[in-house]
Order: structure tokens, then C-alpha cells, then sequence
């Protein structure tokens, strides 16, 4: 028993050692660095010993992800369903693996990396890059290494990009953009309003959106990403732009009179008496009413009583 | 105004009859529709509670129960302009009494009412055919129905609403028609008080559903009614005797 551990220490130190010298010190030492600090060089690069069959025993090829797989087969399952991986079934070269967007050595998430992945997934997607680049949220994140800012990663799962949303219309958009847009604590720092995401549910677009199911089936008329645009989303202070925009968008569905229709729309707007004050005056005449009537109806049931228990 | 005698077999014996029977469909109609409307309405606009989630899913899912209450609104829709044409017609054609109207004697029986309920006077005012509370439900009802009409219809037509409308009438119309809604609650539940509950109406003021109402009750709630009646009976029967003696 003893002399057992000490064969497969002393191969395994000679493995070590081997790696080491032959001038690998370096990736030992970025190993030391990342996440993967615990492991050994032979962790991964087994396959000089080791050889794995599929179903079949068919040698498998020896790409990273099979190696990945081995620990973390619960990122693996959803990326193996998806996208990218699908389209590498078909034995196209130069799509994303794990090491592409996680490096190998190095595996690990910092927030660096997580800016350094916008340019990353742009040099296959190169047109949605340029869209994005000019937006107001690729400006924070590459000119001011703002991290509160949504990059591909924030809207599009990483492991679970799916063909299938991306095309046949967009996702329940309030459940990606509230994340950021209806956190008081984070819009604070920006001075947004977190009355997007109610002024949005409380018409009728936002209403029926609500009645979206969480995976996107269900009827949907206009969300986030139809007004505001996705990967090109900019700064809401040029409003004359944004109704231009809106007018093609209104009239996608609405024909006809998609030129005034941005006009009944109150920009997430709450009523107040400076904006939209007809408006305002109307919900303080109703309310006031309400109010007015119940206290009335009230006063009845109260002088009704006086009248017969407490009066003669 | 119909006016009936106690001829035996229309009506029981002591019974007055107030409204003939057009005026009791129409307010079992209205009665029918606005239980839907409410529930139908209600459900989308608070649709966040369970209970209405299960009135949704019961009649279908959302666009099921958004169309039933588009459908039930025409119906009111309807009832409220025949129900207004076929008053104003009445009153101006074939000179029934206006008794709807609100006039300077309703306030002054409403000080009335108010000082004798909080012990002041010996006596409550007397009403006519109609008291001024059942007038301001009446009011309440026409105007908040014609409001409702409105902005529902601008609701389910927005687009084409667009036509004759500015747009910013589009957010005023959901303002008002869930606000107005909301308005129709609190007269509904004053109305069921003060029909069924009220110590004056105690168990049930049911001359809306059966037409009639006893003779002691007239005397109590609307004596002016009551004497107008009398009045116009004895004169009638003097008239007919006129007439008899004509033909004779």
C-alpha cells in the first residue's frame, strides 16, 4: 500500500517537474493566479495518457470544452444546447469555446475580462459591434470602464445563447432591462428614472407584456427593445430623434396614423402639472371625486346611525 | 308618468303602481350589465391578484375577457341611449313628468333631511317622486356611464380614435375610464346601502323590481308622489264621468 502512493506521488512530482522545466514556468504561474489555482498541469493536459471514447468509444477529439466539461458539466449542458455549439457540430472552425471567452491559463472572470469580451464576441460579430459601439452603454463601459453597463453577456446568456429568441422576435424585454433600469440604488448614480419600468407597465403595451410567459412565448406588442432599439440604445436626451424613431416603429404595427400616435404616448412620463398638466388635472379631479364620494357615502352610514341609535 | 289605479288584478290591494314595465327591464339590464362590466373591468385592471387571475383564466385568458367587456360596454352603451331617448321622447312628447331633474327644492330637502338625522327637526323633508338621494345616483349613473362610454370606446379604438381626437386624449381616456370606474364602485355600494340597507329602505325598496309599492310606504317615503296621485285620480274619475255623459 505504501510503496503504491509513493509510485504515483513520485509520478506524479516527475509530471510536475517535467512541466515546470522545458521553459513552462510561465503558465504555472498564471495557473497560481486565476481560479484554477489547485490544479495540476495534468488536470487538463491528460490526454498524453489518457484517452476517452464517446458512445460509440470513437476517440474523442481533444478540444477544450471536453476537457471543461469534466468539472463544471453544469455551464457545459446549456452551452452544448445552444448556438455556438451547434454551429461548431457542423465543423466550422473559429467559433467561441470555453477557453476562447474564459483563456486557459489564465480562467477566471474579472471585470476586465468582462469589458474585454465586448470585443471579443465583435470580432466574429463585427456589424452588431460597430452598432453597439456608438451606444450610450459600449461609450461608459469602453471610454470610462464603467461596469454598470450592459455588454453582450448582460442580455445574451453566455452559455445559453439561443438562435431561436434571437430570432423569432425579442425577449420579455422588462426582464433584462428592470435588472439595471428599475434598481432605485443604481439610476440614482445616473439620475434615471425608475418610473421607465411602471409608466411602461401601466399603458397598454406594458400591460399585455406582462402577460408575456418568463421564456418569451405569449403576445407581445412592443417592449424595450422596440422603441429604444437593442445594441445602438442611446442617450433619451435628444427627444425629437427618438419620435422619429418612433413613428417607423408605431407604424409597423399601427398604419395609417403612426404620425401623431408618438403623441399619445407620455414618454414614461408621470403626469405632473409641468408635463402633460391636462392630464394631471384630470387624475386629481377623479381621485378627488373618489375620494369625495366615499367620504360622503361614510358620513351617511355615520349620521344614519346617530339618527337611530344615539338620537331619539 | 303611468299612472294606475288598484284595478284588482294588476296590483295587490293598498299598492301604488310607480313604473310600468319598461323601467323595470331597463333596470334589471343595467343592473346585469354593470355586474359584468365590473367584473370583467375589475379583473383586468387589478389582474395582478390571484382572484383575478382565476376570473381570467375561467372565461378564456386575457383577450377573451378584454373583448366580453368591449362586448358588455356596446350593451350599456345601448341601454343608456335608448334609455335617454326614450325620456327625453317622453317628456317632451308626451309631457310625462320630468321627475329626474334636479331642482332648488332637492338641496333644501337635503338641509332638511341633515338637520333632522342629527337631531335638529322634529321631521324629515318630503320627497316627490323621487328623493334627492335616488337623483344623485341617477345623475351619477348617466354621467359616469356617457364618460365610460366615451373612453372605452377611444380604449378599444385607439388608433381610429386618432382621426377626430388630439392624441393626448388617448392617456386622458384611460385616466378617466379607470378613475370613473372606480367612481361607479362607490355609487353602487351607496345605492345597495341606501336601497336595501338604509333604515328607511329596510329589508328592500323593491318598487324597481316589482312596479308597485304599498300605500303606508308611499305616505312615508314619497307623499308629494302619493297626493299628486290621489289628485289627479279624483279628477280623472271626474273627467270620466265628463266623458261618460258625452257619449251617453
Amino acid at each position: 500500500m505504501g510503496n503504491r502512493v509513493a509510485f504515483w506521488l513520485t509520478v506524479v512530482a516527475f509530471a510536475v517537474s517535467a512541466c515546470l522545466t522545458d521553459g513552462n514556468a510561465e503558465p504555472r504561474l498564471q495557473l497560481d493566479e486565476s481560479a484554477h489555482a489547485n490544479l495540476f498541469c495534468i488536470d487538463c493536459h491528460f490526454y498524453a495518457s489518457a484517452k476517452e471514447g464517446g458512445p460509440n468509444n470513437e476517440p474523442l477529439p481533444t478540444t477544450p470544452e471536453y476537457i471543461c466539461k469534466r468539472c463544471h458539466s453544469d455551464k457545459y449542458s446549456p452551452f452544448a444546447e445552444k448556438l455556438h455549439f451547434m454551429a461548431g457540430d457542423e465543423h466550422v472552425l473559429n467559433l467561441p469555446t470555453c477557453i476562447d471567452c474564459h483563456g486557459h491559463h489564465d480562467a477566471g472572470f474579472t471585470a476586465e475580462a468582462r469589458r474585454a469580451l465586448v470585443s471579443n464576441c465583435g470580432t466574429c460579430h463585427e456589424d452588431i459591434f460597430n452598432m453597439y459601439k456608438d451606444s450610450v452603454h459600449c461609450t461608459a463601459l469602453l471610454a470610462d470602464g464603467n461596469l454598470d453597463v450592459p455588454a453582450c453577456l448582460d442580455c445574451h446568456s453566455a452559455h445559453a445563447v439561443g438562435a431561436e429568441k434571437l430570432q423569432n422576435g425579442p425577449l420579455k424585454p422588462e426582464a433584462i432591462c428592470k435588472n439595471c433600469h428599475a434598481d432605485k440604488k443604481l439610476m440614482d448614480n445616473y439620475r434615471l428614472s425608475t418610473a421607465v419600468l411602471t409608466t411602461y407597465i401601466d399603458e397598454f403595451h406594458g400591460y399585455v407584456a406582462e402577460g408575456m410567459e418568463s421564456d418569451g412565448s405569449g403576445p407581445m406588442l412592443a417592449g424595450c427593445t422596440n422603441c429604444h432599439g437593442n445594441h445602438n440604445i442611446s442617450a433619451t436626451g435628444d427627444t425629437k430623434q427618438i419620435k422619429d424613431r418612433l413613428i417607423t416603429v408605431c407604424a409597423g404595427c399601427h398604419e395609417g396614423e403612426a404620425v401623431i400616435i408618438p403623441d399619445s404616448w407620455l414618454s414614461h412620463y408621470i403626469p405632473s402639472i409641468i408635463k402633460r398638466p391636462l392630464i394631471f388635472i384630470a387624475t386629481v379631479a377623479v381621485k378627488g371625486m373618489f375620494l369625495l364620494l366615499t367620504i360622503g357615502f361614510f358620513l351617511q352610514l355615520f349620521i344614519h346611525a346617530w339618527r337611530y341609535l344615539v338620537g331619539r | 308618468m303611468k299612472i294606475n289605479k288598484e284595478n284588482g288584478s294588476a296590483i295587490g290591494v293598498g299598492e301604488v303602481r310607480r313604473f310600468g314595465r319598461l323601467r323595470i327591464i331597463e333596470h334589471w339590464v343595467l343592473l346585469i350589465l354593470f355586474l359584468l362590466l365590473s367584473l370583467s373591468g375589475f379583473a383586468q385592471y387589478w389582474n395582478s391578484f390571484a382572484i383575478s387571475q382565476k376570473i381570467i383564466a375561467l372565461v378564456g385568458g386575457e383577450a377573451v375577457i378584454r373583448n366580453a367587456h368591449f362586448t358588455f360596454g356596446i350593451l350599456f352603451t345601448a341601454l343608456l341611449a335608448v334609455h335617454l331617448s326614450v325620456a327625453i321622447f317622453g317628456v317632451l312628447n308626451k309631457k310625462w313628468l320630468p321627475a329626474m331633474l334636479v331642482s332648488g327644492r332637492d338641496f333644501l330637502n337635503m338641509v332638511q333631511d341633515l338637520r333632522y338625522y342629527l337631531g335638529i327637526d322634529d321631521k324629515p323633508a318630503k320627497f316627490d317622486r323621487f328623493d334627492y338621494k335616488q337623483k344623485f345616483v341617477y345623475w351619477a349613473v348617466a354621467l359616469s356611464g356617457i364618460l365610460m362610454a366615451i373612453s372605452g370606446a377611444i380604449l378599444y379604438f385607439p388608433v381610429l380614435s386618432l382621426k377626430i381626437i388630439p392624441a393626448a386624449a388617448i392617456p386622458l381616456a384611460k385616466i378617466l375610464h379607470n378613475g370613473v370606474a372606480l367612481l361607479f364602485l362607490v355609487i353602487a355600494f351607496w345605492h345597495i346601502y341606501e336601497s336595501v340597507f338604509s333604515p328607511g329602505s329596510f329589508p328592500l325598496d323593491a318598487s324597481i323590481f316589482t312596479g308597485t309599492m304599498p300605500i303606508e310606504r308611499m305616505e312615508r317615503e314619497h307623499p308629494l308622489e302619493l297626493q299628486r296621485i290621489k289628485e289627479f285620480f279624483a279628477s280623472s274619475e271626474g273627467i270620466m264621468e265628463e266623458k261618460c255623459k258625452k257619449e251617453l
